[in-house]
């Protein structure tokens, strides 16, 4: 008997159906920041999880987000910046073992190959160097976003990517 | 400027587009027109169609539910036990844990009992206080632990009691129980979490909540522990 409580629904099956259609809709994104980033198809499955995770523990918040996906991708992208540094992981540079399974989509090969130079570069710099380094280069950002997303100033942002392209020749203005 | 001529999107506005999220009506007009754009879509499409192949959704959603559980922590200062002096000789001397804010704040033993209320709505999530505000829209949702029963009754300003659940858990371990709950109506709703591995009477106890309405002269925020060997964590929630 529950005459004052009004029951929503909110058990696994909503859980499991607001799954789906995050798989759907940013599932594939989200892996793609993972494997290249990790370059293991396993170990981004494993932190891809740990991304969504993210996103079901913090419903609400992720919920609000202006744009889900960006939300995602930042957690994905220092989510697997700190697997990488946690594990003591060198940056493998093995153009052979690259596993990029994405990137050709804006320009071909040639932007393939410039991600994966700024992708081998970038375990010169700090984390958040990283992480801005990977949303104005890979996500293709403005220098304004990629500040909103890190909540950073533009010249504080501005100052990180500067020192990166002056480091690793990248065009930078 | 037409928006045929304008810079073409970054990859991450391509994505959101295919993703549905909002664009500004600019760069939605040029992406609907831009040939070279399509193409873009098309090989992310390709993507999407081969992560899909790659990571079927039911090992997809099942390592995702796993990853959640272990993320998941209690919210520290959610969890406060409120035992009757009665109720706490007889959980000493029946050996059970009882818990208390400083337990719940960093003393709290692997594995014992826990209750956590939180609230979700517009406006994200949080741990319930004891005397919580609720918005309009807000949902509680209840995690408990420690125990193999759990039995949930509230009584509102009226003396009403309701029984929320009555539940046997499959294990110790944190489970999220069913369902989300939006109270309705006005004033306050007073809800206790009994945890045993005994069974519990919801009609006994709802009696014994009804008695400590009348002694606490209708004041739900004032009902007290209830005399039973179950570990209980009380909240008031009032109604937007």
């Amino acid at each position: 008997m529950r005459p004052a409580l009004q029951i929503i629904e909110g058990g696994k099956t909503t859980g499991r159906a607001w799954l789906q259609s995050l798989y759907v809709k940013y599932g594939s994104a989200v892996y793609g920041r993972c494997r290249y980033l990790l370059r293991d198809g396993s170990a981004a499955e494993d932190a891809m999880q740990d991304v969504f995770a993210r996103a079901m523990v913090n419903e609400g918040r992720f919920r609000n987000e202006a744009s889900p996906l960006t939300w995602l991708m930042k957690i994905a992208t220092h989510h697997c910046l700190n697997l990488i540094r946690s594990a003591g992981a060198g940056w493998r540079d093995e153009y052979a073992a690259i596993q990029v399974v994405r990137g050709e989509s804006h320009g071909g090969a040639e932007v393939m190959e410039a991600r994966d130079l700024v992708r081998k570069s970038l375990s010169k710099f700090d984390l958040e160097t990283q992480q801005a380094v990977v949303h104005y280069w890979v996500d293709d950002l403005t220098l304004e976003e990629v500040a909103v997303v890190l909540e950073r100033s533009v010249p504080t942002i501005r100052k990180r990517l500067r020192a990166f392209a002056d480091a690793t020749g990248q065009e930078f203005s | 400027m037409t928006t045929l001529a304008m810079k073409h999107p970054g990859e991450l506005t391509l994505r959101r587009f295919l993703a549905e999220e909002s664009l500004d009506a600019s760069t939605t007009e040029h992406l609907r027109a831009c040939a070279e754009c399509a193409a873009r879509l098309g090989k992310l499409k390709d993507e999407r169609d081969a992560f899909e192949a790659e990571v079927p959704f039911e090992r997809f959603a099942a390592g995702v539910e796993k990853a959640t559980r272990l993320q998941k922590r209690p919210p520290s200062s959610s969890v406060v036990v409120l035992m009757a002096l009665a109720a706490c000789f007889v959980a000493f001397f029946a050996g059970k844990a009882v818990f208390d804010e400083a337990a719940a704040e960093g003393n709290r033993l692997k594995g014992g009992p826990e209750v956590d209320f939180v609230i979700s709505g517009p406006a994200g999530q949080r741990p319930a206080a004891e005397l919580e505000q609720l918005s309009s829209g807000e949902r509680v949702r209840i995690g408990v632990s420690g125990h193999k029963r759990v039995l949930a009754l509230s009584i509102d300003d009226a003396g009403e009691v309701s029984t929320i659940y009555a539940e046997t858990l499959a294990g110790e371990a944190q489970t999220w129980l069913p369902d989300s709950i939006e109270f309705t109506g006005k004033g306050r709703e007073h809800v206790v979490v009994l945890l045993s591995d005994a069974p519990l009477s919801a009609d006994a106890l709802g009696t014994q909540l009804r008695e400590h309405f009348k002694a606490a002269e209708g004041d739900v925020t004032k009902l007290g522990a209830l005399e039973v060997n179950a570990v209980q964590v009380h909240r008031t929630f009032k109604k937007p």
